[in-house]
């Protein structure tokens, strides 16, 4: 076997599993936002022996899924029975007349039945399917209401926060970091990575007992008498973002610590041989040093905010709805359309980001990067 | 003059964030003791009764039980899978290999819920919702990235020479890869397999689609619990989640330590092998996700 064929044959696992699991699917769903189900088409079965002759789809809206099977008597009564998909007995029966040459769309509401000019006793078979067709509804939809606005304004506006505050903190923390001997630093480092390795919920749930409004920093407020009644530190937007930093920080001390390392320290002391001041120095030589970090962490921080879900679901209390949670909602009621045509959005933002950061610093950073020595 | 440091506006701020880390997994562990089922900060009695509820409830012992097995089968699949294709992108792939590798690569930019949303669509049409495979394979999806960086960059680090030496001693390439390879990259190896297990263990958002009353994994059950009911029942969880992590970050940092101690002592061949291998698997950030793994950290 030549090298290609067992590099290919080795891959083949995890290729196949991406492809079924994730590229397929994602196209799949995609299409789901450029279709639309409702209008459904009937079909008249060929064949059939009774005296409908034609059948269309007069109100789609009325419609289910399934078949009418529609017997004549030749003289003009006509009885229906209709099944639904994976149903086992008959949902539902209606009967009427029909003359020959009419049309009728009283019989079945939304189905609009032709009988042939010459009355026969026998069956048909009606079938009613859905018709997928192409069309930008699901977008101008989602476009107009007002949900949607809101909800990309409430998602970017806890991103940015979130992003600000781990950037002022997260810069500072690892300044002093970076000024303490290696083996210190790394002992604090590790203290920074446990809540990194907590379980989400374990650290949204201690959030709850802290900000609720009997919870401890109330109880505390209250106790030293700095306020009198409880105040609502809980379910709103602020919480989600306290939760938000309190995940992103260590992400955003892991990269700065790491870039700080990086700078060549002769330089801050050539700076002050020349005669800076400490605060020139970190100014005019530290600072810009490390902008490239600050750039990375941003939007590494940015771009991962923009999707969050769980800690607004626990923190938000109902009043805070992410991008990610409009999504899960609209799916889990199957309203495909909008649902994906929301996550379109979310990502052609997330990508075009990730191209910006890609062509700054080079994706291997965002993904993988050699934090530590 | 000492005195005066400490209040230095940063070393201030610095204590002021690392109280913001760590203080809440704090306050959790006297929490979880209370036997109030209100808030009572601190306890004014201790008592077991939340961990008892916990174990005394059949949901969350099968939630929890549901989640170990469904995390160690992610850890192996995955890391089965990531090895293979590590392998092949290090040694043998050229045509195609970067869109290979971003391919593979790729659960980690598409934010989680919309490969969670396809998994969904994917699975439904299988009809393997609420299944242990399904939620097996979703979650391989989100943690096979991860296993390849982690394999990938040991292989990257590795010196083939000594591969090519057990070839040219007559040893075939499976088994070169068994017997020298293999036990080389050991280390990265666990790593990848802790990280799958982790980012299975910590997920929520896709299981809220996969899962269901039938296949309840435990963050679902304490996402579900937390948005419905305040019981304390969630304290005693945390604090055992908690507990058990800071004792496993303890037990690593003791096992490397115990490892330097012995790589001084042992002899030249031993040392050779910890040498040459052992390259530290990368600490990895994370794609667009939320929730740990996915979170990203280092092994």
């Amino acid at each position: 076997m030549g090298r290609a064929a067992i590099g290919l044959s080795l891959m083949t696992p995890a290729l196949v599993t991406l492809l079924v699991f994730f590229v397929v699917p994602l196209i799949l769903v995609f299409g789901k936002s450029f279709t639309e189900e409702t209008p459904k088409r009937a079909t008249l079965a060929t064949g059939g022996t009774g005296s409908i002759a034609a059948v269309s789809v007069e109100q789609p809206q009325n419609l289910r899924l399934g078949t009418w099977v529609i017997t004549t008597d030749g003289a003009g009564a006509v009885s229906a029975a209709f099944t639904s998909p994976g149903a086992r007995a008959v949902e539902a029966t209606v009967s009427g007349t029909i003359s020959p040459g009419a049309t009728n769309d009283a019989l079945i509401p939304g189905l609009k039945l032709i009988a042939a000019a010459t009355p026969r006793v026998g069956t048909n078979a009606v079938t009613i399917i859905s018709g997928t067709a192409l069309t930008l509804d699901n977008y101008r939809q989602l476009w107009e209401s007002v949900a949607f606005r809101r909800i990309i304004r409430m998602t970017f506006e806890i991103a940015v926060y979130t992003t600000v505050v781990c950037l002022l903190l997260g810069y500072a923390f690892a300044y002093r970091l970076s000024l303490m001997p290696r083996a210190r630093a790394n002992f604090f480092l590790l203290l920074c990575l446990v809540p990194f390795w907590t379980a989400i919920l374990a650290r949204l749930y201690a959030w709850t007992i802290l900000l609720g409004r009997r919870g401890i920093i109330n109880d505390w407020l209250q106790k030293t008498g700095l306020v009198e009644r409880p105040l609502d530190l809980l379910f709103n937007r602020d919480a989600v973002i306290v939760g938000m930093v309190h995940v992103m920080l260590p992400y955003m001390i892991l990269i700065m610590y790491s870039t700080m390392l990086s700078i060549d320290r002769t330089l801050l002391d050539a700076a002050k041989s020349l005669g800076a001041s400490g605060f020139e120095t970190f100014r005019r030589v530290f600072l810009p040093l490390t902008m490239p970090g600050v750039y990375a962490g941003s939007v590494l921080v940015f771009i991962i905010s923009l999707g969050f879900f769980i800690t607004p679901a626990v923190l938000g209390g109902g009043k805070v709805t992410t991008i990610s949670m409009f999504i899960q909602d609209k799916v889990r009621i199957s309203d495909w359309g909008v649902a994906t045509a929301m996550g379109a959005v979310l990502l052609v933002i997330t990508l075009a980001l990730f191209l910006v950061f890609n062509r700054l610093f080079g994706a291997e950073r965002l993904i993988t990067g050699a934090i530590r020595k | 003059m000492k005195v005066l440091r400490c209040f230095d506006p940063l070393n201030l701020l610095f204590g002021a964030v690392l109280t913001f880390l760590l203080l809440p997994l704090i306050v959790v562990i006297p929490v979880s003791f209370s036997p109030s089922s209100v808030l009572q900060f601190p306890p004014t009695r201790l008592s077991w009764r939340w961990y008892e509820d916990f174990f005394g409830d059949d949901r969350w012992v099968n939630a929890a039980w549901l989640s170990i097995r469904v995390g160690l089968a992610v850890a192996i699949v995955s890391t089965l899978i990531g090895m293979l294709a590590a392998v092949a992108l290090t040694r043998f792939v050229t045509l195609g290999k970067g869109l290979m590798r971003s391919l593979v690569l790729s659960p980690l930019i598409v934010p989680l819920i919309i490969t969670s949303v396809g998994i969904y669509y994917v699975m439904s049409e299988l009809g393997m919702n609420s299944t242990f495979q399904g939620i097996l394979l979703g979650h391989t999806v989100l943690a096979l990235p991860y296993s390849v960086i982690i394999i990938e960059s040991a292989l990257r680090g590795y010196d083939v020479t000594l591969d090519e030496a057990a070839v040219s001693l007559g040893a075939s390439r499976v088994l070169t890869f068994r017997k020298i390879t293999m036990p080389i990259i050991l280390p990265s190896i666990l790593a990848s397999a802790t990280f799958a297990f982790i980012t299975s263990w910590d997920e929520i958002l896709l299981v809220t689609f996969l899962g269901g009353p039938r296949a309840q994994t435990l963050p679902l059950r304490m996402f579900e619990f937390l948005t419905t009911q305040i019981r304390p029942t969630i304290a005693a969880i945390s604090s055992m989640l908690i507990v058990t992590l800071v004792g496993l970050m303890l037990l690593y940092r003791l096992l490397r330590w115990q490892r330097a101690r012995w790589r001084e002592r042992s002899r030249v061949g031993d040392a050779l092998r910890w040498e040459c291998g052992a390259p530290s698997a990368p600490a990895i950030l994370p794609g667009v996700h939320e929730g740990k793994p996915t979170e990203g950290g280092m092994p």
